[in-house]
Parts: structure tokens; C-alpha cells; sequence
């Protein structure tokens, strides 16, 4: 019996031994690789994309943060903002618009793409004209490119951009992905495959486009022969993973795995804050948190309603209490971080419009003066993959039920829901959603043509008014930034002040991680959106 | 001949399985609302000329018998298209991706059968006290959900003890290893617990078995006993839990991957689900059909191996 227990015993044994070197090996690896990949490269920086895997880096396939995150440091732009909010040439040397329908580019001589070729006004012209094209599927053709009627090389550095209609916002759009240029010759050469992981790009930026490894990182690497030695990138490599659950990247930011990130997970700000590994760091941002309402009949439709909505939300409660203060409260799609000209002209308004202060007992008459049909049931869609989507439907949904509204939330996984946003046949079945999203350029004018301007994006209210359309044209068609907020700004007194469109929830804050290896990352509004922001990022 | 023969009906069986399945996936995608347009504009609006550009580059407004007959031909053909999402042919994206999940199953399979099997028979011959641990182990083993191992073990091993990484699938053997033991081992608990069980109880009945007792009294080692007449006899149903329990791991990894940040083709299949990425989504579902397939006849024709009563029903 003793002899059969010992060897019964040993079979196990053998069995379980198995199981821990493997598990012993696995430690020793670990170990070795993390301390020679430590050594080999000092310089270089580990960066997580929290929205995942981008589809493209292409610039005029990218409008998802993903894909302009690292894509901004490959590829510049013609036109870029300064971290104090001010419009600069950057790819040209200097730009001009002679009248509303005629924008002159000088390009910047001298400026080499990473393949050792220079950077010629065909190559603008190309990245700009490919643009044009439907076929493209480009993010920006609609409505950027809608008022161009001609790109031309006029000069020996020189490129002429001639409106249809008269545009003085799209040299501000020229600061955004639209206005990147990649080499012309390179982009003809890779056709389709042209900003993928097997086509690369071919860009002038601090940092070449190194490896993409499907499903794993994307790596880029210092360029040696960056033209603008102030701007130039100061770690030798830095790595793009693609880890998008919150828990996940939480736990490899405090074990170093990750060094940094943007748009830290709303839920682990608060670990991540009490972590000894790094810090966290809030700025104001260009993102937003809004609440759309569809073009379905019913108590919604009512301007009543949404007035009563739009002033009994506690906005500083949301700020506060779901963003755990990393939100500033914000009710007007004319946000204060997009005031890059005419303060004071936008202040005023935004001050005086209704949200800006709370007041239940006013929303609480409003609602019984619209009457019974108000009480009906209001759905309200949000996306199963937004926690904090989730967390203000269901703040929402209790404000309206104590002003005499009813308000049912409904959830659908993320790709139904942007299938709803998509298509308004779709749309049919609720009445409002909760969506998030950052603008692109400092100008009141992009939230309105996108919300005001019927067909556009953010349109899903039915919103038609020819007074406020025919300001918004006759915006964009402004140079004198002065005028320009005027008009938009009495465009914002219609749509937000009488109509009650779009209501604006938060406005989140720029969510910034870096660890203690790692300083530098910019924290201005527009944050990593279309700079080259790495160049500043210093490593231990 | 006949061994020949059995495999060549497991083939015929398998190629069957695979073509009826391409009917079924192709039909579910094509009858599920929503248009992976959708996806590609970030949710933005279109302008018509746009949206029709895209549908008549994409075939998306093709008819459905055309469009599985392009696909079915392309297959045959050893090409998987494009995928909508990532521009690139789908072998591209999806390959690396199905090469790690195929790693962790394969990884988690290993632990399930040396760990269940060791674990169950530890726990058929030992004494009570150490049969009546393995036993509670178990019972926690099978109602321990894979992403609340995962969450634990992360905390302990990777944050706190920093043996393991918290995320990422590796690359080279060494690298796998490292990056997807705790993976692994969050989707094996579950399995190990199952068959660990399945082997006690299995190992039990043969034990107490009337062919056991007589190859005892004929005065051969326990240990023989043990090894050649009761766990072999055991290994039948063992070998058939582990064969659909690791079958069920193929398509139950999602969970996992997405917790320890490692691209693979679970995480893959439900991403491209969402993005309605068909090309991405008829491919996966075609090769976890498929190793689903090989993985099941493999196992039956181990039977054949373990039990010669098998081999000479097949005939």
C-alpha cells in the first residue's frame, strides 16, 4: 500500500512539476527580456491608443483619434495651431487669402520626406486634390472639401486654392489631417494599401513610420533629418499598443508595461491618480459629451420639453460626480475652449443663454404648460461600451422624471448603436442619444455647420432655419474674424437659445497619463489632435 | 487500408461541415441589419454620391447569391478578400491574430488535460482528506468565471509581482509563453476543474471494476493497476470532455483577450461583428468552423488509439 501510494504520488508530482517549470520559465524569460529590452533601447517609449487599433493612418481616411494620435506625428499639416490656440503656418512658410474665394499657400523649401525626396507644391496639391474625389471615402471631402473648386501649383512654391463659394475656414482646416501631405509619388506607388500596416506612409514629420504589426503595435522612430531642429523628436522610438479595456490599462500603466497615454479610462482617473507609477494630469480639451434628439415625433418635438431639459440638468453635478471632476460643465455647442477669436462677443451669449444656471422649478412649469402629451415616453439610446454614457442616462433620466417627464434608457452594444447614428431610417425608434466626440479646429463655426447645417454629421434633429443657415454661410465665407462671431454668433442665439438644439452636457477634460520615466506631452486644448505632439515627449 | 479509409471519411465528413457552414455565416451577415459604410464614416454622415461610391467598391448592393458565389470562388482560390475595416486582405489581419488564439487554446488545452487528468487521478487514490481539497478546489475551479481569474490573477502576478506582462501576445515561442500564461491559465481553470472531476469519477468506476479486482488478486503492482487498467479504461470519456472542452475554448477566448489586451481572433471576430466587417467575419467563423472540425475528429480518431474496440466498430 506504501509502496503504490509513493508511486501514484509520483505521477501526479510529475504532472504538477510540469505545470511550474513551465511557469518557472515563463518567469525567467520574463525577466530577461524586460531587463535586456530595458538596456537596449533607454530613449524609447511605450504609448497606448485606448480607442483601439486604427483602421488607417492614411491622413484622408483619419478621423478617429487612432488613427491622427500617431498619425500627427508622421504627417504634417500645412496650417497648425500653437498650444495658445493661435493659427500658424507650418508645412508652408507663410499663407495668404487675397479675397474669400482664393487661398495662396507658400510652401516651405528645403523640407525633406524621411525617403531623402523634398516636399514640392505637387505633392500639396496631390494630397489635397485626392481628396476631392468620393471614391476616396475620405473623412474630410464632406463638407471641408465641398467649397474647393481648384487646387493649382501657381509658382515655383506657390499653391492656389480656388472656392467655389467663398471659404476663410478652410485654411483653419488645414491645420487638421485634411491638410497633411504625404509624397506623392509614394501614395500613387502604394494605391489602396497606402497608409496600412504593409504600405506605411511617406511623410516629412519627427518620426518615421517604422513597423505595424497587426493586432499588436505600431513603432516609430526618430527622423534624423527632421527640418525644424526646435521641434525635432527627443526619445529614439516610440510604441503604439492597442490595449482598450479601462482595467487592463490601468493595470499596465501602474506596472510600467505602458508609459503614458491620452484619454485615461473616466473610471480608473481615480487609481490611476493615487498611483505612485505616474501622474495624471486634467487640461481643457475640444471634446464634448452632447445629447441629440432624433426627428421622430413626440414630447421631444416639443421646444417646451427641451427647454425644460436644457436648464433642469445640473450640469456641475455631471462634471462633478461622473467625471469625478475631470469635465468642466459646459450648455452650449459654442463651447469657451472653441473662443480662439471673439471672446467676448461669444461670452456674452453663452452667459446669458439657457443652461447656465440650473432651475428645476422653471423646468417643472414648463413641462406642465406643454401639456399632456409631454409625459409620454422619451427613449433615450446610449452605447454599451460607454460606461459613462451610461452613467449620465441614467442621471438624465431621474432629472426629467422629477420635472414631470419619463424618460426610458435603452442600451445597444457599440455597433448597433453607430448604426443608429448612421443611418436615420435607423433612428426611427428613439427619441434622443447620448454621443461624444472633439472637434477639430478652434471655431465656433465646425459645431454649427455640423449640427445646424441639414445632411451634416451631428444633424439628427431635422433643425431647417434659412436664417441660421444663410449666417453660417455667410460665416464661412468671412475673413474678419470680428464679423465672423458676429454672425455666428447670432446664429448661436436662434439655434441655442430659441430652438434648444443640441444640449450640451460636459465637456471632458483631456485625461493625460505619463508615468515617472516620461514628461512632455502637450496639454493644450487640441492636445495630440493633428501636432506633431510627441516631438516634445522626454524619456529617463 | 482501413485506417485509410476512416480518415477519408473524416475528411469527406469534415469538407461537409465546412460548406454547410459557409451557407449559414453568409446567410446570418447578409440578414443582420446595418452596413459596415457605418463604421467607415465613424457614425458621420454621407453625402449620397459617397455612400454609393463606397457601396458599388465594397459589392454591397450586389445580389446575395452573387456575392457568395465571388467569395466562394475567391476561397477556393485561397483568397480571403479585404477587409472593410483595416484596408487589407484579411489574411493579413486576421492570420497573426488566429496564430495567437490558436497559441492560447492549444496553451490552455495542455493545462486542461495534464492538470484535470493529474488532479482527478491524485483525487480517485488518495485518502479523503486530500480527495475532499481537490474537490473543493474543483467546485471553486468550475464556478470561477474566466475575467474573474483573469482580474485576479493579473493583480497578483503582473501588478504586484510583476512575474508576467498585464497585456500583449508576444512573438517568439519564449516571448508566447510569457505573455499568454496568465491567459492561459484564467481560461483553463474552468476545463481543469471539469475534467478533473470527470477523471475522479471516471477512475472511481474502474477502480471499483470487476477487471481491476482481478488484475489485483492476479498479484500485478498497484501502480500497473492504476496506470494500464484503470486510467486507460478512464481516458474514454476524459478524452471526450477534453475534445469539446477545448473545442468550446476556440470560441470562448474573446472574454480573455479582451481582459489581458491580447489580439486575437476572438477579440477579432466580435470587433469585426460590430464594424460588420464581412469579409474579416466569413473568414473567422470559417477557420474556427474548421479547427473546430479538426479538433473534434481528431478526438475521435484517438479513440481508435486508446480503445480497440473502436477501431474494429469502424470497419
Amino acid at each position: 500500500m506504501n509502496g503504490f501510494s509513493r508511486r501514484r504520488r509520483s505521477i501526479a508530482l510529475a504532472a504538477a512539476l510540469l505545470l511550474c517549470v513551465t511557469l518557472g520559465a515563463a518567469k525567467a524569460a520574463s525577466a530577461r527580456s524586460g531587463a535586456s529590452a530595458r538596456a537596449a533601447a533607454a530613449k524609447s517609449v511605450v504609448w497606448d491608443l485606448p480607442e483601439g487599433e486604427p483602421g488607417s493612418l492614411d491622413p484622408a481616411l483619419s478621423g478617429a483619434s487612432s488613427s491622427t494620435e500617431p498619425g500627427s506625428n508622421m504627417c504634417e499639416a500645412l496650417t497648425r495651431y500653437t498650444s495658445a490656440g493661435k493659427l500658424v503656418p507650418w508645412l508652408a512658410s507663410s499663407y495668404r487669402q487675397p479675397n474669400a474665394k482664393t487661398l495662396v499657400f507658400t510652401i516651405r523649401s528645403g523640407i525633406k520626406f524621411w525617403d531623402g525626396k523634398p516636399l514640392t507644391p505637387a505633392d500639396v496639391v496631390y494630397s489635397l486634390k485626392r481628396q476631392l474625389n468620393p471614391k476616396l471615402g475620405g473623412t474630410w471631402t464632406a463638407p471641408w472639401f465641398l467649397s474647393v473648386g481648384s487646387v493649382k501649383q501657381t509658382g515655383a512654391h506657390q499653391v492656389t486654392i480656388h472656392f467655389k463659394s467663398p471659404d476663410a475656414v478652410f485654411v483653419e482646416i488645414m491645420s487638421t489631417s485634411a491638410g497633411q501631405i504625404s509624397e506623392a509619388s509614394y501614395v500613387k506607388a502604394k494605391g489602396k494599401q497606402y497608409g496600412t500596416s504593409a504600405g506605411g506612409l511617406m511623410c516629412t514629420g519627427p518620426f518615421e513610420f517604422s513597423k505595424w504589426t497587426p493586432g499588436q503595435s505600431i513603432v516609430m522612430k526618430a527622423n534624423p533629418n527632421y527640418w525644424n531642429k526646435a521641434h525635432a523628436a527627443k526619445v529614439g522610438t516610440l510604441t503604439f499598443d492597442f490595449v482598450t479595456d479601462p482595467n487592463t490599462l490601468s493595470n499596465a500603466l501602474k506596472s510600467g508595461q505602458i508609459d503614458g497615454t491620452y484619454e485615461v479610462p473616466v473610471s480608473s482617473v481615480g487609481t490611476l491618480k493615487s498611483s505612485s507609477a505616474g501622474s495624471v494630469h486634467l487640461s481643457r480639451s475640444v471634446a464634448m459629451e452632447i445629447l441629440t434628439f432624433t426627428q421622430k415625433a413626440g414630447p421631444i418635438r416639443n421646444e417646451k420639453v427641451r427647454k425644460a431639459l436644457t436648464i433642469a440638468i445640473n450640469r456641475s453635478e455631471i462634471a462633478k460626480s461622473v467625471y469625478h471632476g475631470a469635465a468642466a460643465p459646459v450648455w452650449s455647442i459654442v463651447m469657451p475652449t472653441l473662443w480662439s477669436y471673439g471672446k467676448s462677443i461669444f461670452g456674452k451669449t453663452y452667459h446669458a443663454l439657457p443652461g447656465s444656471r440650473v432651475d428645476p422649478s422653471g423646468a417643472k412649469a414648463l413641462v406642465k404648460s406643454a401639456g399632456a402629451s409631454a409625459t409620454k415616453t422619451i427613449t433615450l439610446l446610449v452605447s454599451s461600451a460607454n460606461a459613462t454614457d451610461q452613467e449620465i442616462a441614467t442621471y438624465i433620466q431621474s432629472v426629467a422624471g422629477q420635472i414631470g417627464l419619463h424618460v426610458k434608457v435603452v442600451t445597444a452594444p457599440p455597433g448597433r448603436y453607430i448604426q443608429v447614428l448612421f443611418d436615420p431610417k435607423q433612428r426611427n425608434g428613439y427619441d434622443m442619444l447620448l454621443n461624444e466626440g472633439a472637434w477639430d479646429i478652434l471655431d465656433p463655426i465646425e459645431p454649427l455647420m455640423f449640427v445646424a447645417v441639414p445632411g451634416s454629421i451631428l444633424d439628427t434633429s431635422g433643425f431647417n432655419n434659412p436664417t441660421v443657415l444663410g449666417l453660417i454661410g455667410k460665416a464661412q465665407g468671412t475673413t474678419n474674424l470680428t464679423k465672423r462671431a458676429q454672425l455666428l454668433d447670432k446664429a448661436t442665439k436662434i439655434y441655442q437659445g430659441k430652438f434648444f438644439g443640441e444640449m450640451l452636457v460636459a465637456n471632458p477634460s483631456e485625461r493625460l497619463f505619463e508615468n515617472k520615466r516620461i514628461s512632455g506631452a502637450p496639454t493644450s486644448p487640441l492636445g495630440y489632435l493633428y501636432t506633431p505632439w510627441a516631438a516634445s515627449l522626454r524619456a529617463k | 487500408m482501413v485506417a485509410l479509409r476512416v480518415f477519408a471519411r473524416h475528411v469527406a465528413g469534415l469538407a461537409v461541415t465546412v460548406w454547410a457552414s459557409t451557407i449559414i455565416i453568409f446567410g446570418a451577415l447578409a440578414v443582420a441589419p446595418g452596413s459596415p459604410i457605418a463604421f467607415l464614416s465613424g457614425g458621420r454622415a454621407l453625402s449620397p454620391a459617397e455612400k454609393a461610391a463606397l457601396n458599388s467598391y465594397y459589392h454591397l448592393h450586389d445580389p446575395l447569391w452573387q456575392r457568395y458565389w465571388d467569395w466562394l470562388k475567391a476561397l477556393l482560390q485561397g483568397n480571403l478578400g479585404t477587409s472593410i475595416a483595416f484596408h487589407e486582405p484579411v489574411s493579413t489581419v486576421l492570420m497573426p491574430r488566429l496564430e495567437t488564439t490558436l497559441f492560447l487554446v492549444a496553451y490552455a488545452g495542455l493545462l486542461i488535460i495534464v492538470g484535470g487528468v493529474a488532479l482527478g487521478t491524485l483525487a480517485a487514490t488518495s485518502r479523503r482528506a486530500l480527495d475532499s481539497v481537490i474537490t473543493a478546489l474543483t467546485t471553486v475551479g468550475l464556478a470561477t468565471p474566466a475575467f474573474v481569474a483573469a482580474v485576479g490573477l493579473t493583480l497578483v502576478f503582473a501588478v504586484h509581482l510583476n512575474w508576467f506582462p498585464v497585456f500583449g501576445s508576444g512573438s517568439g515561442f519564449g516571448g508566447r509563453i510569457v505573455h499568454l500564461t496568465l491567459p492561459a491559465v484564467s481560461l483553463a481553470l474552468g476545463g481543469v476543474a471539469l475534467i478533473a472531476r470527470i477523471t475522479r469519477a471516471s477512475m472511481r468506476t474502474e477502480l471499483a471494476s470487476e477487471h481491476v479486482e482481478t488484475a489485483r488478486s492476479r498479484g500485478l503492482s498497484e501502480a500497473r493497476v492504476v496506470r494500464r487498467h484503470a486510467l486507460r479504461n478512464a481516458l474514454i470519456p476524459v478524452t471526450t470532455a477534453s475534445g469539446l472542452t477545448i473545442g468550446a475554448l476556440l470560441a470562448g477566448t474573446t472574454v480573455v483577450e479582451t481582459a489581458f489586451g491580447v489580439s486575437g481572433g476572438g477579440s477579432l471576430l466580435v470587433q469585426s461583428v460590430q464594424t460588420k466587417d464581412f469579409p474579416v467575419v466569413q473568414a473567422a467563423c470559417l477557420l474556427l468552423v474548421i479547427s473546430f472540425a479538426v479538433i473534434n475528429s481528431s478526438i475521435d480518431l484517438l479513440y481508435g488509439w486508446i480503445d480497440p474496440r473502436v477501431r474494429r466498430a469502424a470497419t
